[in-house]
This record gives C-alpha cells, structure tokens and sequence, in this order.
C-alpha cells in the first residue's frame, strides 16, 4: 500500500517536473502581449484578428505573440486593473489623452514615443500630425491609431417634404425647430448619457469661438474651463434645448446607438456622425447628405473648413518591458507591423479606420462608397480640438461628462455647470 | 502471533482511527477552506487595506488612515448615492417580496398551469441586466418609446414624463426596472418553501374549519419563515450590490440621480482612477450588507438565532 503510495506521488512529481528538464536545454521565445478591441467575434474587426493572429505564427521562431481582446467599454477596466495588479500588457491599445492616460504617464508605466522612435527607426515624420489627440503634459505617449472622421448629416426628405432649407446657423437651426415641433420631427437628433455624443457636439459649437484652441491647451496649465466662449457655447445650447431643438429624453437617447437611431429611424431631421455609423446609411429608406455644421451667429467662423475628427486612441508600450532587453526587439517588430501598410490597409477596409501613417496608398474600390464620400468630404479641413484630449486627469473628465447630462436634462443651467466643472477642477488639482 | 510487534491497545486504535478520520476530514474539507480563504476572505483584508490608501491604480500607495472614509464622509455625492441605494432598498424589502409572495401563494393554492406561469414569472431573472437595460431603456423613451405613446393614445396624455431625464422620476424608475426583474426569482423561492409544506397539515387545517386567511396567516407564513428570511436577505444585498440595469439605462444619470453605492463604486475607482476611494466604497457596501443581513436575522428570529445565522 505504502510502495504504491510512493509510486503514485513519484510519478505525479515526475510529471510536473519534466517540462523543467525539457525546457532546461533550448531558450524558450520571449512572450509579447498585446491587449486591444479589434474583437475576433465582429465581422469588421475580425480581418484585423485574424490578421495580428496570422503576423504571430510568422514571428513564432522569435517571440510568442499572445492577443487578448476586450470591447471599447471594459478594456479601460481592464487595463485599470492589470495597471494596478502590476500585470500591465507589453503592448496595448489605449486612449492616450489626458483625461484617460494621466495616471499610466505619471507612474512612469509607459513608454514616450520618442523613446520608441529613437530606437525603432521609426520616426514623427512617418504619422500624420494626429498628436493633439494623444497628449499629456505636452508630450506623446501613444502612437495614434484610432483616427476617425465624422460629418453632419441632414434627413434629405424630411426638408424636401416639409419645404425647408438645411440651416447655415443656429438661428436657422432654431427657425427649423419651429416648423419640425409641429409634426413630431426632432430637428437635432442628440442625447447625452456619460456625456456621448453631447460633449462632441459641445466642443463642435465651442470650436467656433475665437480663441477656443488656445482656451482649450491651457486647460491642464490654468485649470479651468470657465471662459468667455465655453459659457457662451452653453448659453447657445440652453436656447437650442428652451426651443426644443433636441430630443425631450436626452439621457434616454444618449450614448452611440440610441441617439443615431433616432436619425436612421426618420425621426431626426438632422444629426452628426463617425464615417462608420454613415456608411450605414445605405440601408436608409429616406435621401440624406452630408453637409457642414451650422454657424454660431457673431463668430465669422467657416465650418467648411472645419474637420471633425478623432484621433486620440492608438497603441501604448509599457516602458518596463521596452526597457528589458529580451522583450524590445520583439516589441519594436510587432509595431513595426501593426503600423505597416498592410495592417493600415486592413484596418481601412474592415473597419473603416483612416490611416494614420503618412502616404498609405489604398483601393478605393474595396472601401464602402460613403466612406469615400466621406473621406473626400473632409480633404482639406482641419481638425478641431476637444476638452476629452485636454481635460488632464480622469476625474475631472467624468464630472465633466456626467454634468453635461445634468445640463441637458435641463437640471443645471450654464452657469452651474461651469461652476460644478471648476469645482470639479479644484478638487481634483 | 506477532513478533516483534506491539499489540494495539484499544487506546490506541481509537486515537489511531480518530487521527485517520480527522486526517480524512480535514482533506475532504482542506480544498473548499482553501478555496474560500484565497478567493473571499483574503480579498476582503486586501480591500480592507487597500482602502487605507491613496491609490490611483499605477503609482505608489500612500498610507492615509481612515482617510478615504473620512472623505467619503464629507463627500455629498458619496452620500446621494447612500440615499438612493436606501430609496431602492426600501422598495425592494416593502415592495418586491410581498409581490412574489403574492405571486407564489397565487400559484400554490392554484395549481392549474402553475410551470407555465412560473416559467414566465421567472423569465426576467433569466435574462441578461444588460438586455433588460436596453429593453425599459427604449420603453421608456420619451422621444420613440410606445409608453408615452400608450399613455397620450389613452388620453393620460399629462402623466408622460421624459422617464430618465426627469431627475424627479429616474430613481423610481430605475429602482423599479430591477425590482421588476427579480420578482420572479423571489417567487420561486417562496413557491419552494410553499410546496415544501405537508399536505396533511393544510387538509387538517381545512378540516377543522380555518379560514383561507387562517391557513395563510397560521400556517403557510410561518412554514415560509425560512423562505422568506432567504429572500429579504437577498433583496437587501441586492440593493446594495445594485448596478448593471441602472447603468446601462441611465449611466446613474442624469448627474447623481440614478447612481447607486455600486455604481459610484466603479466610476471612483475605474473611471476617476481613485482605486483606494473605490475601495472604501466597496467596504461600506460590505459593512451595510452584513448589518442589513443581521438586522433581517434579527427581525426574523430575534436574539437567539440571530448569532447561529
């Protein structure tokens, strides 16, 4: 009984021991982790999947590539949790904006994009000037990825049924409002829950004012965002919302799906969207067009040249493993990749994402039609600047998110929510 | 004959047997002890300590006391929450159960298609908070949803509301979506308990004349008592355990509205990064169960039982 015991227990240790001899002889290839959203269950993330997964087993014989992959909403907690258990991922897609990225930049947890370039041979002039979006203190830790681009849109049938003409300002907008009102017509189809999409179309108005940008930039120096223009903006939001130009149920409404269904849906005479939520509009059983923001009256600003874009997400390297010898060639292959050609190409194609390095060429043919519509709709703008790239710590911008809400719901006015931000900002220096 | 060997004496055989089945209790039992000690006894104490520090999740912790209580004691949002998450607790425990022990007394003394109705009393408990979130979510919209629509078709026209952005109306609602969805998993726990009653019992009952309310009140109820106290205990750490359909719905808006402690909870610790704060937080939801759970034990078995449960 005890030999067979023994027996038992000898051979148990042996098996858990022989991985140690086997791997005693070789050394085994450095594992590189890379988290990010490009899902293989969608179908418009699932080429780029596939496409990181097919580049691992070419690069096999040098380093294990190992992806995990997380939706938009839970990879902030995902990475909050392997940043704070110590266990942070070698590569990661991230937002690189202060309002996200502050607490990773102020560790010391990842890299500086100067450091990757000056060891890559990759450099600045190889990506399109896409850095507003991904600063922090006035430097750059992410290498953009995520570059959007988005354009009003107008409901074609609703204003030819109705006989009206598509705003040039906001007093048309108000004008318009009057007329959509008496048939059920929501005239600007917005919510606003966690403060999406309202404090895009916030800082779209804000934009306009002069002195917005540099208003904005100063924000993580002077710590406020109580000026002349942002209380004006919200003053001209307060008239939009007393005429009933948004929708009545602004949280109901909010966030990305709800607010453009009621734009897809016929309900909403005129909304603002990502070049992938318009491509969708080929299934629309209404004529729509793209057209430019209405003008805030008094500010002489052209909103033709204006170009509402997003670029403030794309890939972050952990300084710790850049910094370790085994890993960083393995790291500066794999972005090396991930920003090749093909891989911009890819992501175009499957999931509409605009290049971000300079001169990719591309077939126009393999892209939906309206994204091309789109693309060319913007050539030429400049893009504009928001309080998400330039708010500096995460808490602040949560506040600032969820008062917008408030503001919207009609539960604060401008002067409230200003204060209830600053308070915000204070708290929080 | 054994030689060279001691004769067991009967001493030590029991000592040995004795040793054996403790040696054999203590394996059988080691895994699940190990189990509970590493995934919920030590997460307690490492949230405990956690929840002593200033800690935004990457930088170095900084040891700060009774700090972020003392914080969350001074904070005002820290105590709407509180409120809310008390506002839903108190529907739950006044509302919920009595709607599933209706329900159930319903199904029990009616036993005519009783899996059928109970397969759809449930039926919410078995869907995703997400998918119900989304679902009231569009109910409910002021702009597209059919209720106002219903409401204003049947001339009621006045009680529309715009639902979640009305911060006078969001927290009943809210609060009334998730008690909504457990009615059913309430009632099928006190069906249980109802249908675990002897038969004789109640026909002796009936035999010596009591009345319905008699029977309710003098035997279903107190033969529920354990039922019951199983789902009040459920419905207070519910309450405070609060936060997917309220998120989904309304982000815990508009501003504090609709945030409960759970709730406030993550958006302190993932979206502000203030991990120690959150931590705190998750703390005071824990003390307020363990109270809420003792004070149920209490209400239901007074001083005795109160120290066995």
């Amino acid at each position: 009984m005890k030999t067979k015991g023994f027996l038992m227990v000898g051979s148990l240790l042996l098996l858990f021991a022989l991985p140690l001899f086997a791997s005693g002889g070789t050394e085994k290839p450095v594992t590189i982790r890379f988290v990010h959203h490009d899902a293989e269950s969608s179908p418009s993330t699932k080429p780029i999947y596939d496409a990181i997964g097919a580049y691992a087993k070419t690069v096999a014989n040098k380093y294990t590539l190992v992806q995990e992959t997380a939706p938009s909403d839970t990879l902030k907690s995902k990475i909050q949790i392997d940043m704070s258990s110590n266990n942070l991922p070698d590569i990661m897609w991230y937002w690189g904006a202060a309002s996200d990225a502050s607490a990773l930049v102020k560790s010391g947890m990842v890299l500086n994009v100067d450091d990757f370039f000056a060891k890559s041979g990759m450099s600045r002039a190889d990506f399109k000037d896409l850095w507003d979006g991904v600063t922090v203190d006035g430097k750059n830790y992410c290498l953009p990825v995520d570059n959007l681009i988005s354009s009003w849109v107008v409901n074609k049938s609703l204003f030819k049924q109705y006989g009206l003409s598509y705003p040039k300002t906001y007093s048309d907008v108000m004008e318009l409002a009057k007329t959509f009102n008496q048939h059920g017509i929501i005239t600007l189809g917005f919510g606003s829950k966690g403060g999406n999409p309202s404090n895009w179309v916030v800082d779209m108005v804000y934009s306009q004012y002069p002195g917005s940008r540099k208003e904005l930039l100063d924000i993580s120096n002077k710590w406020t965002v109580d000026t002349d223009g942002f209380r004006k903006t919200l003053g001209l939001f307060e008239d939009l919302i007393n005429a009933h130009a948004f929708p009545d149920d602004m949280v109901a409404n909010g966030d990305w799906g709800p607010y453009w269904a009621l734009f897809t849906s016929g309900k909403a005479a005129i909304s603002w969207g990502w070049s992938g939520m318009i491509a969708g509009l080929r299934d629309a059983k209404f004529d729509w067009e793209l057209i430019d923001q209405p003008q805030v009256n008094g500010t002489n600003h052209d909103t033709s040249k204006d170009l509402y874009a997003y670029s403030g997400a794309g890939i972050m390297i952990s300084k710790k493993s850049f910094n370790d010898p085994k890993k960083q060639a393995a790291i500066i292959d794999f972005v090396k990749f991930y920003f090749s050609d093909d891989m911009q190409r890819t992501m175009l194609y499957s999931n509409g994402v605009i290049p971000t390095r300079q001169n990719v060429s591309y077939d126009a043919s393999k892209l939906d039609p309206i994204v091309v519509q789109v693309m060319k709709y913007v050539e030429g703008r400049k893009p504009f600047l928001t309080h998400l790239s330039t708010i500096p710590v995460s808490s602040v911008w949560v506040d600032y998110e969820s008062g917008l809400d408030e503001f919207f719901a009609k539960n604060m006015t401008p002067a409230q929510y200003v204060d209830y931000v600053q308070a915000s900002m204070k708290k929080n220096r | 004959m054994n030689i060279g060997r001691k004769t067991p004496t009967r001493k030590n055989l029991a000592a040995g047997v004795w040793g054996n089945a403790r040696a054999l209790a203590f394996s059988f039992s080691a895994p699940a002890f190990v189990i509970y000690t590493v995934f919920m006894i030590l997460p307690i104490f490492i949230s405990l300590y956690i929840s002593l520090q200033k800690w935004d999740g990457a930088n170095a912790m900084t040891f700060v006391g009774l700090g972020n209580f003392v914080g969350l004691m001074k904070d005002a949002e820290f105590w709407i929450t509180f409120k809310n998450t008390i506002v839903l607790l108190a529907m739950s425990v006044a509302i919920q159960i009595q709607v599933a022990f209706f329900l159930a007394y319903l199904l029990y003394r009616t036993p005519r298609f009783m899996k059928v109705f109970r397969a759809i009393y449930f039926m919410p408990a078995a869907i995703a908070a997400t998918v119900v979130g989304v679902m009231f979510s569009l109910l409910l919209n002021a702009d597209l949803g059919p209720l106002n629509y219903i409401l204003k078709g049947v001339g009621l026209g006045s009680i529309a509301k715009n639902w979640l952005s009305d911060k006078n109306t969001v927290l009943s609602v809210t609060s009334t979506v998730m008690i909504w969805q457990y009615i059913g998993y309430h009632m099928v726990i006190i069906l249980a308990g109802m249908q675990s009653i002897p038969e004789e019992l109640l026909e002796a009952a009936s035999i010596d004349g009591a009345s319905s309310g008699r029977i309710l009140f003098g035997i279903v109820i107190p033969l529920c008592k354990d039922m019951l106290q199983i789902c009040f205990i459920l419905a207070v750490v519910g309450s405070f355990k609060a936060f997917d359909v309220p998120y989904v719905m309304t982000w815990g808006g508009p501003g504090m509205a609709s945030t409960f402690l759970a709730i406030y909870m993550f958006k302190v610790s993932f979206l502000k990064s203030s991990i120690g704060t959150g931590t705190a937080v998750g703390i005071v939801i824990l003390l307020l169960a363990l109270v809420g759970t003792r004070v149920v034990n209490r209400v239901f078995y007074g001083r005795d039982k109160d120290s066995v449960t």
